[in-house]
């Protein structure tokens, strides 16, 4: 039987959850770049960018040129994890089957047929649930693979369903232009494509596959089925993982070491608290840093042995982060993730049993206790309260602008 | 009670990425401590030795030279007791910054004499009271483990000396020290380790709080007295230092000049007549008589080592450089005068000049450095500190800011923007209107605008060279630049200050140009130019072409302000009465008198050229400003303006002259005015011809020239106006080859179109690397085609000149091994479209691919042979995005053509017709070519940019306020829409723009 695969695709998802949060975005040219460097590329543009001839992979410095009103935001991935969540979570009314992707999510629902009637009856009513709950704008696409489902829906000018017809893959893809293509949208390859003047995708279907493999290689097989409307790939489930994880971000963007760390404190307690409450230590530890500019920074610390007492845990916490923060870079958020150790360590069975109930976990116990009862508040670690940043003792204000100096300075710039 | 203490340690912010105040502010704060010696030890350098010891002598303190020599594992103050201790405090320092596994303790064992060494570095200490305890003390510094410096004093038996490792003045300078030191270690304020920046105790305390920090141990203030008693504090660097020609005596080096001399002028004049004798007497006793014998002839020397040069500056007012062939304008038939270089009262060291072609430069500085030596040559170097966009992009890198923030509110600070104006300007200029700026971005401003002249690092000056007759490390501690050459420590007005000349040797891309362009002539047409007797200015060509300001690409007389000047002078059809003006003459005075705050003079000077009645702005001046219409033109003006009208004397005219062109001149100038204004007075001159004149002093800051270095320019100009005028097509190739021009390559070739060439686009057999001309043709060279990489381009011309022409693609493919990518490179860019046709590039690239597939394959066995699809050729648009990908602009088309259906609703006017609707409102549209922002003289910005449309090259002007409502939106390759008022001046016709947009908006 042949598959009935769903998908749904909000727009410039990145740009469309800023929106939500911040009117101003509305209406005007956006895209999404990490803010490193002037030669960064876009990730994600609105379709107001889009109008002016900015592309996602466009370096930021031509896109400015090109769309000198274009409002750039840095990725937040913060953000993106909770608009997933949310698009998952809708769409898991409809299937058990569902594959979330960054502001798009497949659905199998060959399955859910009797219950739900056909996909394109699915997709209709997961719109309207999405623009009600979420106020979030959606397209559709239905078909028998992934492949087609998501172009189709990707091809949709405004919000509604595409429905591709089993049997009509081949030549509902043919007249597209390549880019549709996965696996193709690297520049380099993209423009050799064009550049051997194949610019649609019947082009590519028409060519033989060793011929193909002359301009991508090994690719060339895949390629070609995609080409041909061919996608045998499942709707395949998130891994579920038992990894606790805690994530914060800086009520202010922040370079200073001691802000940084009193933040990780406060996520390292949270951690351990859930440590302790599941009985377990933690044997590795994952510092995920994100920057003003978007960029994350990934570290992980094997423990030698698991932990999960709040002191010990932070001082391999804090040296986990000296080895992770390279960048002198405003940090805007951290995610902390402590893996427990598969199974408890086999306690030795003459040892001083009193003794090992060492003194640290007893105040830790004591100190949960009183969190328990009077709050969170109630009893603070020193460090969890940082001094102030290091300013300057007396600012001055800023001379007013004086042409005086640079009166007749000539500046000449010259084309190229 | 007066507490006896001196400081001996003490950092500037000449210490590199260290220190905080100037010297002039520690003097002066020094002296209010009613101190009265003082010692700069600037880290590793005597970075600012000059300026020290000019601003200690100002404020009535003596002055120590000394150092802290720092290293990985040892440091230590040094100071210089007398003449030997500093020639050996150059020595080590330079040693320090030239030595590999350089080791203070052998160092100072090695350059004992003279120098007082002082530190609490037990290692180090001990190492040296080995050999002897004296002058050797240990640093008591309040912060500093006080109590195992005073240990290891008693252990070594050494007496100690207090200091107090000054930096800073009050507690507020320690954030910025670290920002400092942030900046220069990469890192962030919090992550600073204590070690990595000063205490915050490291204070100019007066005497009496060192006294305070001193009461156990007052033998350790004591001994700061002594030992800045012992060191010597009357330095005078006056004394020029002279390179030595040869180690010939000074009256062997005489007679061999005033040989030469002769030689020259019979060479020069065919003999020598009584104007020409009496001329070389005269300087040649005074060059004798001021010692520069030696320095003609060194500079003889260098010269001789490219066949092309110019002498320019000052010295081509000499008559024995110019017999010497250094510089090539004949000072006598010019009226240059010998005195603007050197004169019995001018008391600084004048330097000459000297351009030769860019790409020669380097091997005649190696030359240099061969004849002389490393020992006695080096190079000048610039210190580089921060300005104002750097400032502020430093210390928002500190704070953590992202590059694109940094970045949007950086470009628009002018790089003439001193930190402090660049934080005035957010506030007030008209680029960051409208903004509010956020807490942060004003603390770091706040932040920025404090750094000011602080020393970050050394470069290499571009061209300035010191040859001294012994040993240049006597006189000046010297490292390394990154291209291996040795660079003193001082910028080249310290160096001047010093007494040590310099030679310039400067690179210069128009001789380059004229060189290629007169080899290109003589390959295609058989015809070769004598340089020496050349006189280009006769051909009447030139000087249509010089009359007309069709001078783009002729050196100096390019820029878009020149070419109105000269096409308002003559223009197309010159006036009859302009016809009879000596063409040289007026070239050089209106290459001079292009400056920023010149406008309104070079407007009455363009109607006194055209036959308006003038008279000089009063009597006295007559004399002096006959020559230039009674407008002051050339810098040498401004002296003698000061001499005829105020009474100054040569030297004083001459300081005003530096002053008003120099730097740092804020202070003096005000002297200088009142002294203008007294002795105007005396003379009877009215006030307001007195501020009138004054006013027109003034306009020569910043940029202005003196008549003998525009003469020599002018000269290379009208060479370089010649070779256009009759061989365009070689001499626009060359332009363009050497790439030195005012404008883009873009901009050149529609240049040649206008001139009636045709470019041809390059081509696998008839490109070479450069640009070539020949004919009415250029050829686009490989250089153009992006990413092409050298080798690749070499190794086809090799192939080609070897073997001969390609004759298909499939040749091509078999005869070279080129990279797949470089291959691709030639398809896009269109070189195969001779051989193989344009349609064909699709299927090309099919054929290279296969091509490698198959040479990959490491046997026959597995090289499979597939059928290539035969694709359609290109469509247009396709084609046209290669050419802008491969070459860098459109070359097929002018890029207005592709909004043609756009422009025609506007009915624009052409360039070409501007002047027929002067006065009028018009619509026209353009494409950027090249722009100048200035500051008129309110200090509001405006932008004179350069348009063309496919008729012409026009110019336009946004005033303040539409430039402050446009300048935003002003960005390069868009096609501009534009309109406003015609304006015309004398025969030339302007735009100024009230209104802007965009073809392909």
């Amino acid at each position: 039987m042949a598959r009935e695969i769903l998908h749904i695709a909000v727009p410039a998802f990145p740009i469309a959850l800023a929106r939500l949060n911040d009117r101003a975005l509305r209406n005007r040219p956006v895209a999404v770049a990490p803010l490193t460097s002037e030669q960064s590329l876009l990730h994600c543009v609105s379709h107001e960018a889009a109008e002016s001839g900015v592309m996602v992979g466009t370096p930021l410095f031509r896109a400015r040129r090109i769309c000198p009103g274009l409002v750039v935001i840095p990725p937040d991935p913060i953000l993106m994890a909770r608009g997933n969540r949310a698009l998952t979570e809708l769409s898991e009314e409809f299937t058990p089957v569902v594959e979330p992707a960054q502001g798009r999510i497949f659905l199998d629902v060959t399955g859910s047929r009797r219950l739900f009637g056909p996909a394109r009856d699915v997709a209709a009513r997961l719109e309207k649930v999405i623009e009600n709950k979420l106020g979030l704008e959606a397209k559709a696409g239905t078909g028998t693979n992934k492949l087609v489902s998501r172009i189709a829906a990707d091809v949709l000018p405004e919000p509604g369903v595409y429905d591709v017809f089993q049997g009509s893959e081949r030549s509902f893809l043919a007249p597209f232009p390549l880019s549709v293509l996965p696996g193709i949208g690297e520049c380099r390859e993209q423009a050799l494509l064009r550049d051997l003047n194949l610019q649609r995708v019947e082009q590519l279907a028409a060519l033989a596959v060793p011929q193909l493999r002359l301009a991508v290689g090994p690719f060339a097989t895949l390629l070609h089925d995609r080409a041909c409307g061919i996608d045998r790939s499942p709707v395949q489930l998130p891994r579920v993982s038992n990894e606790i994880v805690e994530e914060g971000f800086l009520e202010q963007e922040e370079n200073d070491d001691g802000v940084l760390l009193s933040e990780l404190l406060r996520l390292t307690e949270s951690c351990g608290l859930r440590l302790r409450r599941a009985g377990k230590g933690a044997d590795t530890i994952a510092l995920a840093i994100t920057y003003a500019d978007g960029v994350l920074d990934q570290g992980k610390r094997t423990l030698t042995f698991p932990l999960s007492l709040d002191l010990p845990l932070f001082a391999a916490v804090e040296e986990l982060f000296f080895a992770t923060c390279r960048r002198r870079l405003r940090v805007r958020g951290f995610r902390l993730s402590c893996r427990p150790a598969q199974e408890q360590v086999q306690l030795d069975l003459f040892a001083d049993g009193a003794a090992r109930k060492t003194k640290g976990a007893e105040l830790q116990e004591t100190l949960d206790l009183l969190r328990e009862r009077h709050g969170k508040q109630a009893v603070r670690c020193g460090r969890s309260m940082p001094n102030h940043r290091e300013t300057m003792a007396c600012c001055e204000p800023a001379p007013v602008w004086d042409p005086k100096p640079s009166k007749y300075k000539t500046l000449t710039k010259r084309n190229g | 009670m007066v507490v006896p203490f001196t400081h001996l340690n003490l950092k500037s912010a000449y210490s590199p990425n260290w220190g905080i105040h100037s010297p002039e502010t520690l003097c002066a704060t020094a002296r209010q401590m009613c101190m009265d010696t003082l010692a700069l030890t600037d880290r590793n350098g005597l970075y600012a030795i000059p300026r020290f010891i000019q601003a200690a002598r100002d404020v009535g303190i003596k002055p120590i030279i000394g150092a802290e020599a720092i290293t990985d594992r040892e440091r230590a103050v040094l100071l210089a007791e007398d003449d030997e201790g500093y020639a050996n405090l150059c020595r080590l320092l330079s040693d320090l910054h030239e030595e590999e596994g350089f080791n203070l303790a052998a160092a100072v064992n090695r350059y004992r004499q003279g120098l007082i060494v002082i530190s609490d570095d037990g290692p180090f200490l001990t190492a040296l009271r080995h050999y002897s305890p004296e002058r050797l003390y240990v640093e008591l510094s309040p912060g500093h483990a006080l109590h195992r410096a005073l240990r290891l004093a008693r252990e070594l038996g050494l007496p100690t000396v207090a200091t107090s490792r000054a930096v800073f003045l009050e507690e507020k300078d320690l954030h910025l020290h670290r920002v400092l030191r942030a900046i220069h270690l990469n890192t962030k304020l919090s992550r600073l380790k204590t070690e990595d920046t000063a205490s915050g105790e490291d204070r100019l305390f007066s005497p009496g709080e060192m006294a305070e920090h001193f009461a156990h141990c007052p033998e350790a203030l004591e001994n700061s007295r002594l030992i800045a008693e012992r060191c010597k504090t009357d330095w005078d660097f006056s004394r020029t230092i002279f390179p030595a020609y040869r180690d010939l005596s000074h009256q062997e080096v005489a007679a061999e000049l005033e040989k030469r001399a002769r030689q020259g002028a019979i060479r020069r004049y065919g003999s020598i007549d009584s104007k020409v004798e009496e001329r070389l007497q005269k300087e040649l006793s005074i060059i004798r008589s001021k010692g520069f014998s030696h320095y003609f002839l060194v500079v003889e020397e260098i010269v001789r080592q490219s066949e092309r040069t110019c002498g320019r500056g000052s010295a081509a007012a000499s008559l024995v450089a110019y017999c010497l062939e250094i510089t090539h304008v004949d000072p006598i038939r010019h009226n240059l005068f010998f005195e603007r270089f050197l004169n019995e009262g001018r008391t600084d060291p004048p330097d000459i000049d000297i351009d030769f072609p860019w790409d020669e430069r380097d091997q005649v500085l190696d030359f240099a450095f061969k004849r002389y030596g490393a020992k006695r040559a080096a190079m000048v170097a610039n210190q580089v500190g921060f300005k104002g966009r750097a400032a502020l992009r430093e210390v928002a890198k500190v704070y953590g800011l992202t590059a694109v923030e940094i970045k949007e509110m950086t470009e628009r600070i002018s790089g003439f923007w001193k930190a402090d104006q660049a934080a005035g300007a957010v506030m007030g200029h008209p680029l960051f209107k409208g903004e509010a700026l956020r807490p942060d971005w004003q603390e770091i401003m706040a932040t920025a605008q404090m750094l000011k002249g602080h020393l970050r690092h050394l470069s290499l000056h571009c061209g300035g060279l010191i040859i001294v007759p012994d040993e240049i490390r006597r006189y000046v501690p010297v490292e390394q630049s990154r291209k291996g050459y040795a660079m003193i420590q001082w910028e080249k007005d310290q160096a001047e200050d010093s007494g040590l000349v310099k030679i310039d040797i400067l690179g210069n891309r128009s001789l380059a140009v004229i060189r290629d362009a007169m080899a290109a002539v003589e390959r295609n047409r058989g015809v070769t130019i004598d340089y020496a007797s050349w006189q280009p200015l006769e051909d009447e060509a030139t000087r249509n072409l010089l009359r007309s300001g069709r001078t783009m690409g002729c050196f100096y007389l390019e820029s878009p302000s020149i070419r109105l000047l000269l096409r308002k002078i003559w223009g197309e059809a010159p006036p009859a009465e302009t016809l009879s003006l000596d063409i040289f003459e007026v070239l050089v005075q209106s290459s001079s008198i292009i400056r920023p705050a010149a406008n309104n003079f070079i407007r009455e000077y363009v109607a006194r050229l055209k036959g308006k009645e003038w008279h000089s702005p009063h009597p006295l001046l007559d004399e002096v400003l006959a020559e230039t219409f009674g407008i002051a033109i050339y810098q040498e003006q401004i002296t003698q303006i000061a001499m005829a009208l105020a009474d100054f004397s040569p030297f004083e005219g001459d300081q005003l002259r530096k002053i008003i062109t120099k730097k740092h001149r804020e202070k003096k100038l005000a002297d200088y005015r009142k002294l203008f204004f007294a002795g105007g007075q005396r003379k009877g001159v009215p006030a307001d011809t007195l501020e009138a004149i004054w006013e027109q002093i003034l306009s020569f800051a910043g940029y202005s020239f003196c008549k003998p270095h525009s003469a020599s320019y002018a000269l290379v100009s009208a060479k370089a106006a010649y070779m256009k005028a009759h061989y365009p097509a070689e001499f626009m190739a060359a332009v363009i080859s050497n790439r030195g021009g005012y404008y883009s390559t873009f901009a050149y070739l529609s240049e040649c179109r206008r001139l009636g060439i045709t470019i041809l686009p390059p081509d696998i057999n008839a490109s070479s690397i450069c640009y070539t001309g020949c004919g009415k043709t250029v050829r686009v060279g490989l250089m153009q085609i992006e990413g092409l990489t050298e080798s690749a381009a070499s190794t086809i011309l090799r192939e080609r000149e070897q073997r001969g022409a390609f004759t298909s693609f499939g040749s091509f493919l078999q005869r070279l091994a080129i990279t797949q990518s470089d291959v691709q490179r030639l398809i896009k860019a269109g070189c195969f479209d001779g051989l193989e046709g344009m349609e064909k590039r699709p299927a090309l690239l099919w054929q290279l691919l296969h091509f490698h597939k198959q040479s990959q394959a490491s046997c026959l066995l597995f090289q499979e042979s597939i059928p290539l699809p035969s694709p359609p050729p290109y469509d247009e648009t396709m084609v046209l995005r290669q050419e802008t990908e491969s070459l860098g602009f459109l070359l097929s088309r002018h890029p207005l053509t592709l909004y043609r259906q756009q422009w025609l609703r506007h009915n624009p006017v052409q360039g070409r017709h501007m002047l027929k609707y002067a006065g009028k409102h018009v619509t026209m549209i353009g494409w950027w070519i090249t722009t100048k922002t200035v500051e008129d003289k309110h200090g509001r910005p405006m932008e004179f940019i350069s348009f063309e449309d496919t008729t012409a090259i026009f110019d336009t002007t946004f005033f303040p306020d539409f430039y402050a409502k446009f300048c935003r939106r002003l960005s390069q390759s868009r096609p501009y829409l534009l309109r406003g008022i015609i304006e015309e001046e004398f025969g030339v016709a302007t735009l100024r723009v009230r209104w802007v947009s965009f073809l392909d908006s």
